[in-house]
């Protein structure tokens, strides 16, 4: 009997390696593309689409291109970590996929490492800055939103103290702090913006810690650049205000919420979809903002006084005319030293590698020497 | 068995799928064509260093908690000799990484052994503690000195010299760590059934007393069987890395792998070649369930939900194998 087992373990051994010869099968385009102009569209997320925030809002952009008529298919797959997210990828890739939307900064090697091997499909990554003959990048100025909400965070704090959650210190997530703490001192010269990095896009109990940290000393306005409502949450619990980030986070604190950032994909997914659908899909950088609906702003609460919404609404148009840039000069960084001069504004590509925070914020990046103002 | 599929389908069914269809769906996920089947290995290779490195310490009682830990600082240690060492050939290189990793894994299994051994020190808390440890450590090497400068305040390292990487087979994902896998397998197989020193250590583990009366080292083995546990994660860790990711990052070094490998060893019951195979189904149930996400649109909790019924079934139904076989004993 034992015998037996040992025979049929061994046996089974070798045919695992004889097999693996078999694996020549290359993972190339085996799969055979549908009618001219089909479209089936994938979505890998970082985070659970029940988030609330950032790879919700990706969903919901997702389940509006599905109702294009030339659409055919979509598909997710979420909380994907970033060490998974080549093998999902191909997967998506291998079953037909072809317009594939990788939705987190960390997939930006893995979705290149893909489109090398997929000619045929288009890969566009969201927040990057790569592009090959078939990967494109897209994100939104989100910045001029969240200057925005600052503004009312700033108009709205009585101790002068703000606090803000965040992700990663990466120029995305920089430019929204910085934009934020830009948009209150506008309102109010003398507020002071604190920052937490919880190194993490999604992690709700260390987006509260972070928040709950942030009240501790003495922050009575709250802002994110995170993926879920938790800090919202903890602006609700403890009666102060909060503005949120990637979708309407009102419901989840009726009390607290002022106003959300809030990103609108469609614009860009649509556009990338008609795109491939015709034949005149190109790989781009795209960039869009207030102007095409990418970003936003979510309705106000109600404590919101009518003229901070009126200063509001107004900055809004201004930078929609374009007289009115967030980071236009003087900017200085926290150690007052002119990063931006008079009169200058600064170029996409600057914008894109932002790599200090501006003078107010409490804080610091990692790599930079610590300074407090 | 069945009765894990039996409860499986019941998930799928209340979540408003044919259970049939999912089911075909995740195996032709996990096997249906070659590069499938490769991808499952993929998966495979880094459980199989974690499973092999548990069951080890299985053997003789004592509970490696730590191969999460040990996992990562392997992955450690060969990113510091492909740091240290980048313009040295592949062929030294290569070796220079494994030996890393092995010697960084088995420093991490060797404070739980001393305290073990000097102040009997619970070893199922000190190792799972230091898994904390290491993974911070490494998040702060990632956040610090290691980081890639192109990518500032993103956490990962610059990628390894080509020298560090191993060849990924047939144009797959698949590198040689499945192989060195399974041939770890077979010699410790024949370690524990053919040696004397695979006696020992199940001696220790049946009875402490029994072993330092029959003149047995037992604290030494003890040493020992948690370092080389260690050692064995730590290989994995390098070959996770090297063979698979090519660069340390945050999200990317292991996926549980040595938690998993807990539950790996327990399954095997200890047995490094009943380990290979359920390696092999657990790598394939991770692919396979990707694969229902992507096909039937289910949420990661319903296929977390489905693998989690499925271990909880097959762990049941062990129990009751082994409890059948007292009796009849009896």
């Amino acid at each position: 009997m034992k015998n037996n087992l040992k025979k049929f373990i061994i046996s089974s051994i070798t045919g695992i390696f004889l097999l693996i010869p078999l694996m020549q099968v290359q993972a190339g385009d085996m799969a055979a593309p549908g009618k001219p102009g089909d479209i089936k569209a994938a979505f890998v997320l970082v985070g659970p689409v029940g988030d609330g925030g950032w790879s919700y809002m990706h969903n919901e952009g997702r389940k509006a291109l599905g109702k294009l008529p030339y659409v055919k298919k979509t598909a997710f797959i979420e909380s994907v970590p970033e060490g998974e997210s080549e093998r999902v990828i191909m997967e998506f890739a291998r079953k037909g996929f072809n317009l594939i939307f990788t939705t987190s900064y960390g997939y930006a090697d893995p979705t290149l490492n893909v489109a090398r091997r997929f000619p045929n499909a288009v890969f566009q990554h969201c927040s990057g800055f790569l592009t090959s003959e078939n990967m494109g990048n897209y994100f939104g100025r989100v910045h001029d939103a969240m200057y925005l909400a600052g503004m009312a965070a700033g108009a709205m704090t009585e101790s002068n103290i703000l606090g803000i959650v965040a992700a990663h210190p990466i120029p995305e997530v920089i430019r929204n702090v910085n934009a934020w703490a830009l948009g209150a001192q506008a309102v109010n010269p003398d507020v002071k913006v604190h920052v937490v990095w919880t190194n993490s896009w999604f992690d709700p109990p260390r987006e509260r810690e972070g928040a709950e940290s942030l009240v501790a000393i003495g922050a009575d306005v709250l802002g994110q650049d995170q993926d879920s409502p938790a800090v919202q949450q903890v602006a609700q619990r403890k009666g102060l205000y909060s503005t949120g980030y990637n979708s309407d986070m009102t419901k989840f604190a009726p009390k607290a919420h002022l106003v959300s950032a809030v990103w609108d994909w469609s614009p860009i997914l649509n556009s990338l979809a008609k795109d491939l659908h015709e034949g005149t899909w190109e790989p781009e950088s795209i960039w869009w903002g207030l102007k095409e609906g990418v970003v936003g702003l979510s309705p106000f609460g109600k404590m919101v006084p009518e003229d901070v919404i009126a200063k509001i609404e107004a900055k809004k148009q201004e930078i929609l005319d374009g007289k009115f840039a967030v980071f236009g000069g003087e900017i200085h960084d926290q150690s007052g030293n002119i990063v931006i001069p008079t009169g200058v504004t600064p170029t996409d590509d600057e914008l894109l590698s932002q790599y200090y925070l501006v003078k107010g914020i409490v804080g610091s990046l990692p790599g930079g020497e610590v300074r407090y103002h | 068995m069945l009765f894990a599929l039996i409860a499986g389908s019941f998930v799928f069914w209340i979540n408003g799928a044919n259970p049939f269809e999912a089911y075909k769906e995740m195996f032709v996920g996990a096997f249906g064509d070659g590069y499938s089947l490769s991808e499952t290995l993929v998966q495979t290779t880094p459980l199989l260093f974690t499973g092999l490195a548990v069951s080890l310490t299985l053997r003789t009682l004592l509970w490696n908690i730590g191969a999460e830990g040990q996992f990562f600082m392997g992955a450690m240690g060969a990113t510091w000799a492909a740091q240290a060492f980048s313009n040295q050939p592949p062929w030294i290189l290569i070796p220079l990484l494994m030996l890393s990793a092995v010697v960084a894994g088995a420093l991490w299994g060797l404070p739980p052994a001393i305290l073990k051994t000097r102040l009997q020190v619970n070893e199922i808390l000190t190792t799972l503690l230091l898994n904390y440890v290491a993974i911070f450590y490494v998040n702060y090497l990632l956040y610090g000195p290691w980081k890639d400068p192109r990518y500032p305040g993103f956490p990962q390292t610059p990628r390894y010299p080509d020298a560090a990487l191993l060849h990924q087979y047939f144009n797959t994902r698949l590198s040689m760590g499945i192989i060195i896998g399974v041939i770890l397998a077979i010699v410790l197989y024949v370690l524990y059934k053919k040696t004397g020193w695979g006696y020992k250590i199940q001696v220790i583990g049946q009875s402490r007393k029994t072993a330092t009366y029959a003149g047995i080292r037992v604290n030494r083995n003890i040493v020992r069987v948690l370092m080389i546990s260690g050692a064995i994660a730590g290989l994995g860790g390098m070959l996770q890395i090297s063979g698979l990711q090519h660069k340390l990052r945050l999200g990317g070094i292991s996926n549980n792998y040595g938690y998993t490998g807990i539950i790996i060893a327990f399954l095997a019951n200890g047995n490094p070649l009943a380990v290979i195979f359920v390696a092999l189904f657990m790598g394939a149930l991770l692919v396979g369930g990707d694969s229902l996400q992507m096909t039937m649109g289910f949420g990661k909790g319903v296929v977390h939900m489905f693998e989690g019924m499925v271990l909880f079934f097959v762990l049941a139904g062990e129990a009751f194998k082994r409890y059948k076989i007292q009796w009849i004993k009896k």
